[in-house]
């Protein structure tokens, strides 16, 4: 069992890497999801693979019970995962109608590029663009 | 009085939502807001008072007994953050004025921003690691809302490298609470500190590794800084002065607490040394050689990030209350400057200093208080951080750290020179290619303007006068963060759930 769960975290997180590297943001967002699914895995691992749902009774032989506790924190990491991966889709929304692609940009680390006045208008507040 | 560290967690949380849910044009809804932030204010400052005589609260939600559930534990380092976050929640709502900054970035900026602060001081409280996480997370997640308030190109195309690089640090914390889950068997931090410290082993080195690699990113450590400089300036100016003052420290603050878990690692601490040194250096560099305002000032942050990071990593009771000084002096300072910085680019229309013109009154003799204080001039508050650090380094017979922060601290000197000739002294040295408007429409803003930068220079100032105490403070929070014992006493005596105990 410990074999199969190393090689699928091991799976997981090289398919992660390797699409996390892509230039376009939607293989990114993908990569991302996946390493985080390697990173639940791994928690489950650390709670122990025990072969039953932990409901103790008379008589329970508690060395096989699952520890419930990693379950727990993978529960709530997969809600938080899923909220990141939405957030992430909207802003692939928005960069590629800036872009009209779907690339990881450059991030506009000075002003050089742009003009004068739009800047001007974005520092002193103004009603930002939405969507 | 257990129920205070839980009310001064929800109170923001409720805050947000509440925000959310009024109408955010009425006349009333930053009324609304500065009542609720000097309401919190209020709250953190009889939890500070209660925590500097040394009481700590404890909450045990649903009254699991720790380390079983969830706990709050508000020691004197708790107690500190939280007052700083109000503190500097109050000073961003009073900045964000509509009539300045337009409608729509106060409406969307303010619930984020206390739902921002519910995280933090959630974080600051916590005595669970997972807890800990999760505070991250809700933290996270309004800071990338936040980073979209102004929806300029410059917030767009910066939002998903910083969302990935924080995805993947949160991706290490959690390898991390797995690992020690997994050896330990609990994630309470009192209980992981002791347990931790039994036999220590290369897998257990391996996790507080891992968590501090995590802790890094987030405080914006080298050699993953660089989303930081990339993301400060993108966002609304005061949204960036909380930002530059609570988020980078929340991931000290995580070191700080993790103190104890490097006492057992003593490799991770003598790293975190390293990359501090480098850090400070690194930073002071990047910020010699940038010319756009708040860049500048976020290298810095790397910079004076490094320093504490330095102290925490020598691990003495000298060197942690320096870099708790350290901490409470940046928080205050950093903000301040970046009010200014915003102030300064909203005046002249751009980012880049070389364009500004030359700018006197009040808003210089902040900026001059706060530089110099930053760049660690006596008798500003800056000046006494830096001793202590420096003499606890000096202690520890660390001579290349210690080259690395007096070369650091000439650099930043250089750097605020740079800022002060280049924006208050002097005419636009590189014009721009289209005349500028003769009179940009907010050039005569009105003294009051200035009012919430005031409170923070003359708690910086009070923070100076007060040093001795303060100093004094901060030992006994270096000492209550490294008693295991104490800690471990109150925080697992048998009993009920939620108590009240004292520690030195």
């Amino acid at each position: 069992m410990t074999l199969t769960l190393t090689l699928a975290v091991a799976l997981l997180t090289g398919a992660g890497v390797y699409l996390v590297l892509d230039r376009k943001i939607f293989s990114a967002i993908l990569g991302l999801s996946l390493l985080a699914h390697a990173a639940n895995l791994v928690m489950l691992a650390a709670g122990g693979w025990g072969a039953k749902a932990p409901i103790v009774t008379a008589g329970t032989d508690r060395q096989l019970l699952a520890d419930p506790v990693p379950q727990a924190f993978v529960l709530t990491a997969i809600v938080i995962s899923m909220t990141l991966t939405l957030y992430l889709l909207a802003v692939l929304i928005k960069n590629s109608r800036l872009l009209g692609d779907d690339v990881i940009a450059q991030p506009l680390v000075n002003d050089a590029d742009r003009d004068d006045d739009e800047v001007a208008a974005e520092l002193r507040g103004g009603e930002g663009r939405v969507g | 009085m257990t129920w205070l560290p839980v009310a001064i967690w929800l109170l923001p949380g409720l805050a947000g939502l509440t925000l959310w849910l009024v109408p955010g044009r009425a006349p009333w809804f930053r009324t609304l807001a500065l009542t609720f932030a000097l309401i919190e204010l209020g709250l953190a400052t009889i939890l500070f008072r209660l925590a500097a005589t040394g009481t700590t609260l404890v909450h045990a939600f649903g009254d699991w007994q720790p380390p079983f559930g969830i706990v709050f534990v508000a020691d004197r380092l708790s107690a500190l953050l939280v007052l700083l976050c109000a503190l500097l929640l109050l000073v961003t709502v009073w900045v964000l004025r509509p009539r300045v900054y337009g409608h729509s970035t106060v409406e969307r900026g303010l619930p984020l921003l206390f739902l921002l602060s519910c995280g933090l001081v959630g974080a600051f409280q916590t005595g669970d690691l997972f807890h800990l996480f999760v505070a991250f997370e809700v933290v996270l997640l309004a800071s990338y809302a936040l980073l979209q308030v102004p929806g300029s190109d410059r917030s767009t195309l910066g939002a998903f490298p910083n969302v990935a690089i924080n995805l993947l640090a949160s991706l290490f914390f959690f390898l991390g609470i797995g690992l020690l889950y997994g050896l330990l068997g609990t994630v309470n931090l009192a209980d992981l500190a002791v347990s931790i410290s039994s036999e220590p082993s290369p897998a257990k080195i391996f996790a507080v590794y891992l968590l501090a690699v995590a802790f890094a990113i987030k405080a914006g450590l080298v050699p993953l800084l660089f989303w930081l400089p990339a993301t400060y300036p993108a966002t609304s100016g005061p949204l960036a002065a909380f930002f530059a003052g609570m988020m980078t420290k929340l991931g000290v603050f995580a070191l700080l607490r993790m103190a104890p878990l490097l006492t057992a690692a003593p490799v991770v601490a003598e790293t975190l040394v390293w990359v501090g040194a480098v850090s400070a250096l690194l930073g002071g560099l990047a910020a010699l050689s940038e010319v756009e305002l708040r860049r500048l000032l976020g290298f810095h942050i790397v910079s004076q990030v490094g320093y504490m990071v330095l102290g925490l990593g020598l691990l003495s009771i000298g060197a942690l209350a320096a870099s708790i000084f350290y901490l409470a002096h940046h928080i205050l300072v950093k903000a301040t400057l970046f009010f200014v910085a915003d102030e300064l680019e909203r005046r002249n229309g751009t980012r880049d200093l070389r364009r500004m013109r030359a700018v006197r009154g009040g808003l210089a003799v902040v900026f001059l208080a706060a530089a110099f204080s930053l760049a660690g001039l006596p008798p500003l508050s800056g000046f006494f951080a830096k001793l202590g650090l420096l003499r606890a380094t000096f202690e520890a017979a660390a001579w290349a750290p210690l080259a690395a922060l007096a070369v650091a601290s000439v650099l930043t000197l250089a750097s605020m020179l740079k800022i002060w000739r280049l924006a208050f002294s002097g005419t636009a040295t590189v014009p721009s290619e289209k005349p500028s408007p003769e009179k940009p429409p907010s050039e005569r803003p009105d003294a009051s303007m200035l009012l919430p930068l005031w409170l923070l220079v003359v708690v910086s100032v009070l923070l100076a006068i007060y040093a001795g105490p303060f100093f004094q403070f901060a030992e006994a929070t270096a000492r209550q963060l490294l008693d295991l014992e104490g800690y471990r006493g109150v925080l697992l005596s048998p009993g009920t759930g939620s108590h009240e105990g004292v520690m030195r």
